[in-house]
């Protein structure tokens, strides 16, 4: 923070959120204000119905812990002189540099579409990915490429007019734009995307309480302030060195530096694994929101009658910016939203016949596959863990010992070590004739002896 | 609706490298699959963002533990030096699944293994890092000169290669054709 003057924000979670003049000059700004109108988790009231909070308190509790943990971490003599031997920094440059990372964490889902991440799929391909050669998925635009063009276009003027940034810091908008999207250009200070997004990022860190919150579940809870004070600016720890014939080793042949844990904070970072295992299984993958997931994606094509405008100019991104939670449920209650739209108002799910175990073998493949052909058109939905933006895999978090060696979290922690990532399938029929196709399913794991 | 989509593909390609490589680490892994897919084309599906210890994709880890869980490939950490990936029992069986896919961008495959397979990580992390700054700055300017690949790896990690090993790099880079001349 930099400006004179303070204001408090009443919150859920850390009870208040401290901001400055010209952190709330951000804030009021209009397209800021419309992520009150973007749900955090699309329609997952539909199983939890306290959790119907939005992208703009998520954005300002991670902005506040992105401040807390680069307080705690900058005031450790160790972690410092980290960042001035291996980065360069000196201590303007690390005030600075606090206030862009709480931009950058501010900013950072402002380029989210209508249902947060249902809307990524209807975003039009990049032609700067297609002339590189990727197809499909990968050559669509993301909502971190949105939030980067937004806050370029619209967000200049309130960044790099700033008087007080003008006069101390010369932050501009491109600079928090390209801290999200991870441009080299950045240079150093590349290392602070580590703190949005990595094992130990603030961006999961307030995810998982503030979601856990909302729909009133226990799980998602971790000792966040144990967590914050032994978070530690470290290593990564590198592959065994086998260089090949004459190669000399670089002058730091050590890794690169990260963010992890201290020794005596491995627990916390277990716990907040522990968390992340449970939401996923628990909230972001339940069978039901995930139908819904796919039944908003449906509408949004129907309404769309197309894909979101490319992120290319500012008229096309004041069109993208146009669409919000608020317009497509108005077009749903007015009926105009197709049969998917009418399914929502109705609670008329797809219904789950089939799913593997979390982490499945070959041959429970082979029997999924097997189920998927034999009920045909039957299925109106395959999903897998894997296809949801928010997967469920092994983390690597690299602990800080206390002897000055590092080691990662999965090799002093057997719980973590156990723990493989969520790979589960599932499959979707019409709910009129679920039941009758649940019998088909059990016929056939019947017979393959399961 | 058509067959269910496993990525068999991912699965195989990680079983594929630990058999062609033999022993390599996470660092190791990532980098190659990172030149199959960004320099090569190779449709994976990957998404790599750009860290201080170079690109990394979240995903791939995951995958490697699956990979690992289906018994394709074993992964053992050993102290203070890292993990080490090797082929395991069902290796085979896993890339047979994926025959298809590895038969079609086998060249592919073989070109980024003979090129890069014997490198050490460290050499892996700078010349993946070379080739996504040479990427990314072709969509917002001109082509990188040498002094501005040297300036860009300096300011991305100040201290940690000499302009002589930067320089290396970039001349090979350039002589396979893996970044543009």
């Amino acid at each position: 923070m930099s400006g004179d003057r303070y204001y408090e924000i009443r919150d859920p979670i850390y009870g208040f959120i401290t901001i400055d003049d010209w952190e709330r000059d951000i804030i009021n700004h209009e397209w800021f204000q419309r992520l009150r109108r973007i749900r955090q988790l699309a329609f997952t009231d539909m199983v939890y119905p306290g959790a119907s909070h939005t992208r703009l308190e998520h954005s300002l509790g991670v902005m506040h812990l992105a401040g807390r943990a680069y307080e705690i971490l900058t005031r450790n003599a160790k972690y410092v002189e980290r960042l001035q031997s291996e980065l360069g920094y000196r201590d303007e440059g690390i005030k600075r540099d606090r206030c862009l990372v709480r931009l950058a964490a501010l900013l950072h889902d402002i380029g989210h579409g209508p249902f947060s991440h249902v809307s990524e799929s209807l975003m039009r391909d990049d032609p700067e990915k297609l002339k590189i050669g990727k197809r499909g998925k990968d050559a669509k635009y993301t909502h971190e490429q949105y939030s980067a063009a937004i806050i370029k276009t619209f967000f200049k003027d309130v960044i790099n007019g700033n008087q007080t940034n003008a006069t101390n810091y010369g932050i501009t908008a491109d600079e928090v734009a390209d801290l999200l999207e991870g441009r080299p250009s950045l240079g150093r200070k590349l290392f602070w995307r580590s703190f949005l997004s990595s094992q130990v990022d603030v961006d999961r860190m307030d995810y998982l309480l503030r979601d856990s919150y909302h729909a009133g579940v226990q799980y998602g809870h971790y000792d966040l302030d144990r967590l914050l004070n032994t978070m530690a600016i470290t290593f990564t720890v590198p592959d065994k060195e086998v260089s090949r014939d004459n190669a000399e080793l670089p002058p730091a042949a050590s890794g690169g530096l990260t963010i992890g844990v201290e020794e005596g904070g491995w627990h916390a970072a277990e716990e907040l694994i522990l968390a992340r295992y449970a939401m996923f299984t628990q909230v972001y993958f339940h069978k039901t929101r995930r139908a819904y997931d796919h039944h908003m994606e449906q509408v949004l094509k129907h309404v769309l009658k197309g894909h979101f405008p490319a992120p290319d100019n500012e008229k096309h991104l004041k069109e993208f910016l146009a669409w919000d939670d608020w317009r497509v449920e108005g077009l749903m209650a007015t009926d105009k939203a197709g049969e998917h739209g009418s399914r929502i108002r109705k609670r008329n799910h797809y219904r789950e016949v089939f799913h593997t175990t979390e982490v499945p073998s070959t041959s429970e493949l082979d029997l999924l596959e097997k189920i998927k052909g034999a009920l045909g058109d039957t299925v109106k939905l395959e999903d897998a863990a894997d296809k949801s933006w928010y997967k469920y895999k092994k983390e690597e978090v690299v602990v800080d010992m206390e002897d000055g060696t590092r080691n990662v979290l999965s090799n002093i922690c057997s719980v973590v070590n156990a723990l493989i990532g969520v790979k589960q399938w599932r499959l979707y029929t019409d709910g009129s004739c679920a039941e009758e196709t649940k019998k088909r399913v059990e016929k056939i794991v019947g017979q393959e002896g399961r | 609706m058509a067959s269910i989509e496993i990525p068999w593909e991912r699965y195989g390609t990680i079983a594929y490298i630990a058999e062609a490589v033999g022993s390599l680490g996470k660092t190791a892994l990532q980098k190659l699959v990172y030149f199959l897919q960004e320099w090569r084309r190779v449709p994976l599906g990957y998404s790599f963002d750009l860290y201080t210890y170079g690109p990394f994709s979240a995903d791939l880890m995951g995958d490697l533990d699956y990979t690992a869980f289906l018994g394709a490939v074993n992964v053992q950490y050993i102290i203070n030096g890292g993990y080490s990936i090797s082929s395991a029992e069902k290796n085979q069986e896993v890339r047979d699944r994926a025959s298809a896919f590895l038969t079609t961008y086998e060249a592919d495959f073989a070109e980024v293994v003979r090129l890069f397979g014997k490198c050490a990580a460290w050499q892996l992390e700078l010349r993946a890092t070379i080739h996504l700054a040479c990427q990314q700055m072709l969509s917002t300017m001109e082509p990188l000169s040498d002094e501005g690949i040297v300036d860009v790896i300096h300011s991305l990690k100040p201290g940690k290669f000499t302009d002589q090993q930067i320089k290396q790099a970039v001349d090979e880079l350039r002589e396979h054709h893996v970044i543009a001349n």
